[in-house]
């Protein structure tokens, strides 16, 4: 790991790891899932929300099916997009934040793999229940 | 950075408020996601019944002031997000303040109508 002197982004200057490659692709991945949750969000929340505002009636697995019915293959291609955009983003925002509050080498490593795992796995469960939709 | 300099820099600086509130929802929606996805899985691990049953227990007050909170937060997050991108591209750098009390303005006008909305559903 390259050792750097920082004083640009901590009020006291210091020594810390950095590892500029791995950081800058999370950096850029950041941004594209961002995109991509400004469409695929809008249009999930279109369909699953904003189109229900009109009713009290409780959310059935009829309702929720319908969208993958009258738009085969797309609609299921926006929420498996999504899952992973939602995920992605929001837990390397998580990571963001961890490493915003700590500069220890093992903690940061030890939060990566946690939130990568937790990333893991419910992107797995959540095409699990996908399947069971389209 | 001492506490206390945290505390006079949200006083003072409109762009602290600002990426705290954005890390603040992201944290928010983080965690909603993963309850939700969860909660989706009622279909896997209980059937149609099982996911019927576990939606209509969302069907209260409660839970449609707090989905309509959800959505605010969600306006809030991507409003101040798209502030961060514009600002990472050089534009709009004059008119950070502004930006993000437009942004701010926006959610709290989309919340009160949908709590309007759901409001008005209840009592219906």
């Amino acid at each position: 790991m390259v050792q750097r002197n920082v004083s640009s982004v901590t009020s006291r200057a210091q020594t810390v790891p950095v590892a500029p490659r791995a950081g800058t692709l999370l950096w850029i991945l950041q941004r594209l899932t961002s995109y991509g949750l400004l469409l695929f969000l809008a249009v999930h929340l279109y369909f699953t929300y904003v189109g229900h505002l009109d009713t009290a009636a409780p959310l059935t697995f009829e309702i929720l099916k319908r969208p993958y019915q009258v738009y085969p293959f797309i609609y299921a291609l926006n929420e498996g997009l999504l899952l992973v955009c939602a995920l992605f983003h929001g837990l390397n925002g998580v990571r963001n934040i961890i490493y915003d509050w700590t500069t220890h080498a093992g903690l940061r490593r030890l939060a990566s793999y946690a939130l990568l795992l937790l990333g893991l796995g419910f992107a797995g469960y959540g095409f699990y229940i996908l399947a069971a939709l389209v | 950075m001492s506490t206390r300099t945290m505390l006079d820099r949200y006083q003072t600086s409109t762009s602290y408020l600002a990426r705290i509130l954005h890390r603040f929802s992201g944290f928010v929606l983080t965690v909603y996601v993963l309850v939700y996805i969860w909660q989706l899985g009622a279909v896997r691990r209980g059937g149609v019944e099982g996911f019927n049953a576990t939606m209509a227990g969302y069907n209260t007050p409660f839970w449609k002031i707090t989905h309509a909170l959800v959505v605010a937060l969600v306006v809030l997050h991507a409003l101040t997000g798209l502030r961060v991108l514009f600002f990472e591209a050089g534009i709009g750098l004059k008119v950070q303040k502004a930006s993000f009390w437009l942004s701010f303005v926006i959610t709290v006008i989309i919340f009160v109508l949908l709590f309007i909305k759901v409001i008005g559903n209840l009592a219906a």
